[in-house]
């Protein structure tokens, strides 16, 4: 492994590392407010349609399932990061594989929320 | 809901850490302790035991890759495989009941537990040491070895077979698959069980994310529970990559056999309807 390979795979663990750490702050944030008595006035099964509708309502729960959805694309985004780091090496084969990783997953994604 | 979130926590904690040492997510364990010991229905706790694997993965791969022990080529490859059976097993999981299959996985298990136990001290005699490492392959310094150890990847078309099985097993059981990717690796492809080990960490977290969110779509991920547990894994996943170079390689391959073997067990528990 070279230089530039080793700087790559830093990027990217800096990156899952980082994602991850953000989405449980915010769960984390979450707790606070409802361990503080802020009311919550849904239940705590995650509903993507619900949490569209009233992101913005200061609910702990809302809170907690958006930190749970970063966690959840942190993968995502730690694949991007190896992505666009494989064509800036020139590593044309495995960049072609990390964009099929990622359209995989955001297929997935899409079709499940469908 | 006090004492429920302490044991969570301190669980997830300690999962976390042997979950990173081992390749695995911790799901094997997370998801009869969520649904024996807390009473949380069976799916919340499959889809609270994949959102953790993920807060694993990234945990200990951040580590891993900055050490240089995971290898990101060979993940994202067999990655392919592990994302379809991750789908595949999410939509199966969300839509039926698998004791069959879990028996089945439960007998699989316990026959990897007893080849790893046996073939357990292999690796350290036969680690390669300057193997060509061609397109996949990739070096590591081990500091028991007091060396860099260098290696290519083999049987790649069997090794992207098993690893679609790792992803089916994540979607049905909760798991991250590392049960099936770390000894696919080491056995299948060649791989040194260090490196597998964190390159399996590294693919946990594609494979759970993809079921995580059928789950979440399908509204079965209780935000509470899988908040906490999640939490407690990923401190625990950040002790225990810190320590996994340091251990020889045959450690890991025992703590492998001995975890297998109990999960094994676990599932057939399953199977059987106990939990």
């Amino acid at each position: 492994m070279d230089d530039t390979e080793e700087i790559l795979d830093a990027l990217t663990g800096r990156v899952l590392l980082s994602g991850a750490a953000l989405g449980l702050i915010v769960a984390i944030v979450g707790w606070g407010m409802l361990m503080f008595g802020t009311p919550t006035l849904r239940d705590p099964l995650g509903d993507p349609t619900r949490l569209l509708n009233d992101i913005w309502k200061p609910d702990p729960l809302n809170l907690m399932e958006v930190g749970i959805l970063i966690l959840m694309v942190t993968p995502v985004a730690g694949i991007a990061a190896l992505t666009v780091g494989f064509f800036w090496l020139g590593r044309l084969r495995f960049a072609l594989v990390s964009i099929l990783l990622l359209v995989l997953m955001i297929a997935s994604f899409t079709v499940s929320a469908g | 809901m006090g004492w429920e979130i302490a044991v969570m926590l301190m669980a997830g904690v300690i999962i976390g850490t042997l979950g990173v040492l081992l390749g695995i997510g911790g799901g094997v364990l997370l998801v009869p302790l969520l649904s024996v010991v807390i009473g949380v229905p069976i799916q919340s706790a499959v889809a609270a035991s994949l959102v953790a694997v993920i807060a694993t993965s990234s945990a200990g791969a951040g580590v891993y890759l900055e050490r240089r022990l995971a290898n990101p080529r060979l993940a994202i490859t067999l990655g392919i495989g592990t994302t379809i059976g991750g789908i595949a097993g999410g939509l199966i999981g969300v839509s039926v009941g698998s004791q069959l299959l879990t028996a089945l996985f439960a007998l699989s298990l316990l026959a990897v537990a007893a080849i790893t136990w046996i073939r357990r001290s292999e690796d350290e005699r036969h680690v390669v040491i300057d193997r060509d490492e061609g397109q996949l392959g990739d070096s590591y310094y081990d500091p028991n070895l007091h060396q860099q150890v260098h290696y290519g990847v083999r049987r790649l078309p069997q090794g992207l077979g098993l690893s679609f099985v790792a992803g089916l097993s994540s979607g049905l059981f909760g798991i991250g698959g590392g049960v099936i990717n770390v000894p696919s690796m080491v056995f299948v492809a060649g791989v040194p069980v260090k490196a597998a080990v964190a390159t399996s960490n590294l693919m946990l977290g594609f494979t759970a994310a993809v079921s995580a969110f059928i789950y979440y779509t399908s509204g079965f991920i209780d935000v509470t529970i899988t908040s906490v547990v999640a939490l407690g894994v990923f401190i625990g996943s950040l002790v225990g990559a810190r320590r996994a170079p340091r251990l020889r390689g045959a450690t890991i391959s025992g703590m492998l056999a001995i975890l297998f073997a109990t999960v094994g067990l676990l599932m057939l528990l399953r199977a059987a309807g106990h939990y």
